[in-house]
């Protein structure tokens, strides 16, 4: 077995987001041709894999967020700064009483709140907002809905089974892939037209603990966006977008409409 | 779209795996987030300098390892090993065993791992950077990257099979996935 061969494959992260990659794609090249080679590049690939979800497992402490973007501009180290200056002797007995007390609210609020959800459609919406705020860009800017799933297919990412019935009409920017504790998810945008967009997110349903129910779509807010999840087939798909939930429903109902029927129907009732 | 990068959905993005990477460069739960909340403080300082939104991930990354390297090895000069390309076979580690192990042994041993390869490894794992992204965050050439990703998978796992049942006595406690919720 050639060591560089070796190196090449234990470079390649799980799930086959390297598989393109030309030198790696040469490895794996040479690896199925030598039974061996290929074995030890299963085990990696399997090990990785799971290693990778036992680190995704491990939570920040309860409270972090929350500090975090209460505190944005004030660091542990500032923090301990204070501290060490022993500021607080300057207080008077009412500020330390004032400031024990917003402390406590604090730790209560903290106490309290709810963690952060960490299910696919949380993710999911972490993403679309990440796109919509072009804090990242999409993989594949194309208007077509074939080359769309050509290209999925090519980054092993799963594709969405069938459209919504009026979602087969929207005009499409694109699509991007992402990743969820290993497994890869896509997002496809389309133009809901009024400066709206709405975004097919898929997964798919194996390895998946709380798959949506097959058939109808169920309804619900997450991060601040309208969401419809549902499953068919082999994967599980959200449609997500700061729409409200007829809007929604409407992309749901079989009635043939234009896309401009559509945008038209949708304007007059967010009006 | 929007093109402000907006602080909030910058942390809920981040800093989940920014801890992560915190705790297995640093071992410390308290170092972890002490690392994020500098991260976040730098960035809320001069994240808007960045006027590329899409490098604001990279931008985070890059800063936590440059406030682990400047807090917490200060008095550590970064070792010099020389690396052979070789690749021994990786000792295996069974599912069944892999199944038995929690987050906390897995990040107790990655902290183990020599420095070297550690921080390539955290990458590598927790926010699964392909080995040019780690190269390009490290400043570090691609074979150099490749061969302590290699050898830094040996480390680990010997440290998995050799150390399983002793571990997770000498370390803290991190809360897991279900612990959390």
């Amino acid at each position: 077995m050639s060591d560089e061969t070796k190196l090449l494959l234990s470079a390649r992260r799980p799930g086959g987001h390297d598989d393109t990659d030309p030198a790696i794609a040469e490895a794996l090249a040479r690896a199925k041709a030598d039974p061996a080679l290929s074995a030890w590049a299963d085990e990696q690939q399997r090990t990785d894999a799971a290693l990778a979800l036992k680190l995704l497992s491990v939570q920040p402490p309860a409270g972090l967020r929350e500090t975090i973007l209460a505190g944005g501009k004030v660091s542990r180290r500032g923090l301990r700064a204070w501290f060490e200056q022993k500021v607080w002797r300057n207080f008077t007995n009412s500020e330390m009483v004032a400031a024990v007390a917003v402390a406590l609210v604090l730790a209560v609020a903290i106490l309290f709140s709810k963690n952060e959800p960490h299910d696919w459609q949380s993710a999911g919406a972490l993403e679309v907002a990440c796109i919509e705020s072009s804090q990242r860009n999409l993989d594949h800017v194309v208007g077509n809905m074939d080359e769309i799933r050509k290209w999925l297919a090519g980054q092993t990412c799963p594709a969405p089974a069938t459209l919504p019935p009026q979602v087969r009409g929207l005009p499409i920017f694109g699509c991007a892939k992402m990743d969820w504790h290993g497994q890869p998810m896509s997002i496809v945008c389309f133009d809901l037209g009024g400066g709206r967009e709405v975004h097919l997110v898929t997964v798919s349903i194996e390895n998946l603990p709380d798959a949506p129910p097959q058939g109808d779509p169920e309804y619900a807010t997450i991060k601040g966006y309208m969401t419809a999840s549902w499953s068919e087939g082999d994967v599980a798909m959200m449609l997500i977008g700061k729409v409200g939930q007829e809007d929604l429903e409407k992309l749901f109902t079989a009635t043939a409409k234009t896309t401009s029927q559509i945008h038209a129907h949708i304007l007059l009732a967010s009006r | 779209m929007n093109p402000d990068i907006n602080f909030q959905l910058l942390v809920d993005r981040h800093y989940a795996a920014l801890y992560r990477i915190g705790l297995s460069l640093s071992g410390s739960a308290d170092a972890a987030s002490d690392l994020v909340q500098q991260t976040f403080y730098l960035w809320a300082e001069k994240g808007h300098q960045l006027r590329d939104a899409t490098k604001a991930k990279s931008w985070l990354f890059t800063t936590l390892y440059r406030e682990y390297l400047a807090t917490y090895r200060r008095n550590v000069k970064f070792p010099h090993i020389e690396l052979d390309d070789s690749t021994g076979d990786l000792p295996v580690i069974e599912p069944a065993m892999l199944d038995e192990m929690d987050g906390t042994t897995v990040v107790a041993a990655l902290t183990r791992v020599d420095e070297v390869f550690r921080a390539p490894l955290t990458l590598f794992y927790i926010e699964q950077l392909s080995y040019k992204e780690i190269a390009e965050l490290l400043e570090t050439p691609i074979g150099t990257v490749m061969s302590r990703l290699s050898r830094g998978k040996e480390q680990l796992r010997k440290l998995l099979l050799e150390g399983r049942t002793t571990t997770a006595e000498k370390v803290v406690q991190f809360p897991t996935k279900g612990a959390a919720q």
